[in-house]
């Protein structure tokens, strides 16, 4: 019974820890772009401690929030095929693409008010830049890669 | 006889069925994951994470070889002094709740963090001292809190109760309530002190022990970190998979059980309170081949004490009523996996969040000592680039004035 109790435990066991060790997950992707951001936004704001401290908690809920509407919008889309929908499925299709970008759009605001708590000004302003500059260094890294 | 084979050949089939059905659901949550997608459009809620520490389950084992020990004051008589220990380990670190809320300026996020720990371990003690080896059960139930401020403080507590069980008696071995609560602060990346009180049964016996510890150099890079009486390492990571510690620290535990010496020193019979204590020092060596997964080696010497006394409800037990024997020096090894599950909220660049979770990896799973390790903490991109880069990664980035 023992043998056979192994012999039920070891299978699935490998399997589990093949699957663990092999998955070059798309969570792994994501850590890997996040702390990529870390560095560039830390090294384009020039931010202090104290700066860091406060800030960081914040920004990583807003990136959070940012990717909660993106993955949604994605699953959303997922299930579309713009070229088949009924009438009422295109109304629906465009109201939630339009409602997409207002939420994007009112959760920078949002979140741009708690930066201007933690940090002055002008690095608030650096940030909107340095967003920007992070998504072209992405591309371009995209860019030469192919 | 008969009887007992058809009992354990029902057993034997009972455990097949449960085995076939857990693969049948298995197999069946993606169709039927796949049936609930409505084919009109319905709007997806988002969804952010929950908690910021994801479901750990580990699993380690410890063991040191034939061990020489020598009697401190009074010896037993017996042949050949030895002693050997091994150790199995499964436990599962999970979050239970998470909240966050802003101060008033609505510049810090506060947090409160609750986390269980459910831990099983299987200890194996053979020795000239015992008439056969001797196994323990021990099961633990650790509930742990974390309060962070969202800036330089935090506070953390954890409550262990753990219970042992002798499995050739199956009677109860003892009860015990293991307690850690910690004040930290993080001056700054760089630096944290930590103070606090912990009661505990790691060295052998119930101590209350202050909590003195700090820690010099970034937690995603090199890093000393000193928490007397609890451990003591120097961290060095290797690349992004590789994590290389130097370390010193004590494991050990107290049992009560069931006497059935054959020493003739104890009464056969009576309960015998026994202790065990060791400091190890050594080294480990950690991979973490991604987000989901890591293992690791660790190795090195270890010395300490195993004592042993009768003992009775009614009279206290005298210190010198116990037999202690000095373990001589030697090799141990440990190793261990740890599979992660789940999504957490990011974290990268938080370095209050990164004490918070060193505070959780480093106590309170169990009474033993066991850290479960920092993998969660990400590892610091000095390349300032990302690796097979895709489109799929960037599209939800891109806008078309982006290319011109």
């Amino acid at each position: 019974m023992k043998n056979s109790l192994y012999k039920y435990l070891i299978l699935p066991t490998l399997i589990l820890l093949n699957s663990f060790v092999s998955a070059q997950t798309k969570a792994d992707k994501k850590e890997q772009i996040a702390a990529f951001r870390v560095a560039f936004i830390t090294k384009e704001l020039n931010l202090n401690s104290k700066e860091a401290q406060l800030f960081w908690p914040v920004y990583n809920e807003y990136q959070d929030k940012l990717e909660g509407l993106r993955i949604s919008r994605r699953k959303q889309n997922k299930k579309l095929a713009p070229e088949a929908m009924t009438d009422q499925e295109a109304e629906q299709f465009i109201e939630s693409e339009t409602d997409f970008r207002v939420n994007e759009a009112n959760l920078q605001k949002q979140y741009y008010t708690r930066f201007k708590q933690s940090l002055p000004l002008k690095k608030v302003a650096l940030l909107i830049k340095a967003e920007e500059d992070f998504k072209r260094e992405l591309l371009k890294q995209l860019k030469d890669k192919n | 006889m008969i009887k007992l084979k058809l009992m354990l050949l029902k057993n034997y089939f009972n455990y097949k069925n449960s085995i076939y059905h857990m693969m049948l659901c298995i197999m069946l949550a993606p169709l039927v994951q796949a049936s609930s997608v409505n084919d009109s459009i319905k709007k997806n809620e988002p969804k952010t994470p929950k908690h910021y520490i994801k479901p750990c389950l580990y699993i380690s084992w410890y063991g040191i070889p034939d061990r020489k020990i020598v009697p401190r004051i009074d010896s037993l008589p017996m042949n050949g002094r030895y002693y050997q220990f091994t150790q199995r380990n499964i436990g599962l670190n999970a979050p239970l709740y998470t909240t966050t809320w802003l101060n008033s300026d609505s510049s810090k996020i506060k947090s409160f963090q609750l986390i269980t720990t459910v831990n099983s371990t299987k200890e194996r003690i053979e020795s000239s001292f015992l008439n056969e080896p001797r196994v323990f059960r021990r099961t633990s139930i650790a509930l742990k809190g974390i309060y962070s401020d969202g800036g330089k403080n935090s506070y953390f507590f954890a409550v262990a109760p753990f219970s042992s069980f002798d499995q050739y008696t199956s009677a109860r071995a003892g009860s015990r309530l293991a307690t850690v609560f910690i004040y930290n602060r993080t001056v700054n990346e760089k630096f944290s002190y930590r103070l606090g009180f912990m009661r505990t049964f790691v060295f052998g016996k119930k101590l209350a022990l202050p909590i003195i510890g700090f820690r010099y150099g970034r937690l995603d890079g090199v890093n000393f970190n000193m928490q007397l009486l609890r451990n003591m390492s120097l961290n060095i990571p290797m690349g992004k998979h590789f994590y290389y510690s130097l370390f010193t620290k004590p494991i050990g535990s107290a049992y009560s059980f069931k006497n059935d010496f054959n020493t003739g020193f104890l009464n056969k019979g009576t309960t015998v309170e026994l202790r065990r204590w060791e400091l190890l020092t050594g080294m480990t060596l950690t991979y973490r081949a991604n987000s989901n997964f890591s293992m690791f080696l660790s190795s090195g010497f270890s010395r300490g004490y195993v004592a042993f006394a009768e003992s009775s409800k009614k009279i206290a037990i005298r210190r010198d009523s116990y037999q202690e024997y000095k373990l001589s020096q030697g090799g141990f090894l440990n190793i261990g996996l740890n599979f992660y599950f789940g999504k957490s909220k990011q974290i990268n660049g938080n370095y209050s969040m990164y004490d918070v979770l060193d505070l959780n990896s480093t106590y309170g799973n169990d009474d033993n000592n066991i850290n479960i390790g920092n993998t969660q903490i990400p590892a610091q991109n000095k390349a300032m680039q990302v690796k097979n880069l895709q489109y799929n990664d960037v599209k939800d980035l891109m806008s078309e004035t982006d290319i011109y």
